[in-house]
């Protein structure tokens, strides 16, 4: 059958209904009950076919399998909850108090204090002696998603999920954090066994925080009152965590002056652009050396390193000399004593900013590198003629 | 001979391999928050992610990642155009780059 017309076909086929399953002998004899010569039931057959399996992977059959599914409403759960969490609040303690006991009224449960927090900082030394572990499968539903983080990722666990909806969706579950196979979001739940968390290696506390899955309209009224997530700690015990207070450009965190996030303790957070940088990026630029920005191990804090710093002053202070320039990128080579040469090549980012602007981003290569395509396909573990990008972005 | 295709979003490069690609010793990477992760971001806390049902990423002990894709779907992340890939079996990259010797992932 021609492309075009197995095209047209599949096009045609999302608006009808999805023909029956049959099989090949069947449907044969029916097309040949109905006058059907042997060619055009065959031909009629291979319609069939492209009809039912356009149906499958249709838009209409995956919408239809979509409502059913696990992830029904949860992009309007998502923009919903990330709204009022991204939208600044006055703080009324006695309504996020009264919201969230009314919540814990509906579960097995107990409430017996509410701990305020000030900060990130102040989470980790009272959550972290915490022995708390949500046993309940109501829990689940009610909370929303359950973590289990390691003790030295608690602190970094918490700062994601509070920037999480400030920098996207539901960016927060990362791989450095433990989820038991019974607890995965994407199996459904299940009661939770001990068997395959790590005891030795998983913090037993279960973070609770306003997530997509949340469809509690008391934790939805307690959002809005102020509060940004809570925490169960032992006996009854929740910890709050009021909203701070917040700088955006462009939709994202950023401030080039001062702290982007201040926290109702004076905790401050400074951001460029959406990443969480060092006080001293922002603060005091003029302090950083080339020593800094080559030592940095993040290539998106070196990128605003150098940014600050400037580009051209970084290459002039480094000694570095031009080696091949192509559309991969611009490979750069300094001279050391006692050692081979630093080399770095200078990509730049295909997509832009909100801005218009291209980020360029310097990644350090073995000193060998001769060209820039070269460079950049080692970066990927390739020889130079095996890396040829068909999609880029 | 015919080169595989290669589809590249900012740090994480897929290319495609046959769909009989020896998979012994891989086993089934679990979703995260119902998507299937490729990379996180370090600073940012984006992510390389594909969210619709009928993708598997698979990870061996050594490390090598493999993706499979039961029907096209979009690769999207916060920052980047989304790529949509087809129906097939991918090998996962991760940009890496070299500081004296020492592979260091590049993550935004």
């Amino acid at each position: 059958m021609p492309k075009k017309a197995k095209k047209r076909i599949k096009k045609a086929a999302k608006r009808l209904k999805r023909p029956p399953a049959l099989k090949k002998s069947e449907f044969l004899t029916r097309q040949r009950d109905k006058g059907r010569s042997e060619k055009e039931a065959l031909n009629d057959w291979a319609m069939h076919r492209v009809m039912r399996r356009a149906h499958r992977y249709g838009r209409a059959r995956s919408r239809r399998t979509h409502r059913r599914s696990e992830y029904a409403g949860r992009g309007r759960q998502q923009r919903a909850v990330g709204r009022i969490l991204s939208t600044p609040r006055t703080l009324v303690r006695e309504e996020v108090e009264l919201q969230l006991r009314a919540h814990y009224a509906k579960l097995p449960l107990q409430l017996r204090s509410i701990y305020w927090l000030g900060g990130p900082s102040e989470f980790t030394e009272d959550a972290l002696r915490s022995r708390t572990y949500l046993r309940r499968a109501a829990a689940k539903k009610l909370f929303g998603h359950i973590w289990f983080a390691r003790p030295n990722n608690a602190h970094r666990l918490l700062l994601d999920a509070i920037r999480g909806p400030l920098a996207s969706a539901d960016p927060w579950l990362r791989d450095d954090v433990e989820t038991p196979q019974e607890l995965n979001p994407s199996r459904g739940f299940r009661r939770s066994s001990r068997r395959t968390v790590k005891p030795s290696k998983t913090l037993p506390v279960a973070v609770c925080l306003l997530s997509a899955s949340i469809r509690s309209p008391e934790l939805i009224a307690a959002a809005k009152a102020g509060m940004y997530g809570f925490w169960p700690l032992t006996g009854g015990r929740v910890a709050v965590l009021p909203a701070p207070t917040w700088k955006l450009e462009n939709r994202q965190l950023h401030c080039d002056d001062g702290p982007a996030v201040v926290w109702p303790n004076g905790e401050e957070q400074f951001y460029l652009r959406g990443v969480c940088v060092p006080m001293a990026v922002v603060m005091a630029p003029e302090t950083l050396h080339v020593s800094d920005i080559n030592l940095c191990s993040n290539a998106e804090i070196r990128r605003i390193m150098v940014d600050r710093y400037g580009a051209e002053r970084y290459l002039k202070e480094t000694g570095a000399v031009l080696i091949n320039e192509s559309s991969f990128g611009k490979l750069w080579a300094k001279p050391q004593l006692d050692d081979d040469p630093l080399v770095m090549v200078e990509v730049v980012n295909s997509s832009p900013e909100p801005d218009g602007s291209y980020r360029h981003y310097f990644l350090q290569v073995p000193s060998d590198m001769r060209t820039a395509r070269q460079a950049v396909a080692g970066t990927f573990g390739m020889a130079e003629g095996e890396y040829h990008p068909e999609v880029q972005t | 001979m015919k080169q595989a295709k290669q589809y590249r979003q900012g740090d994480v490069l897929l290319e495609q391999v046959s769909p009989d690609e020896n998979t012994d010793g891989f086993e089934l990477v679990p979703r995260e928050a119902g998507r299937v992760v490729l990379a996180h971001g370090e600073t940012s806390g984006h992510a390389h992610a594909i969210a619709e049902p009928g993708a598997r990423l698979f990870r061996n002990p050594a490390g090598a990642r493999l993706l499979r894709l039961v029907r096209p779907l979009s690769l999207r992340h916060e920052e980047h155009p989304e790529i949509r890939l087809p129906k097939g079996t991918f090998r996962v990259v991760q940009q890496e780059e070299d500081v004296r010797g020492e592979y260091r992932p590049v993550a935004d």
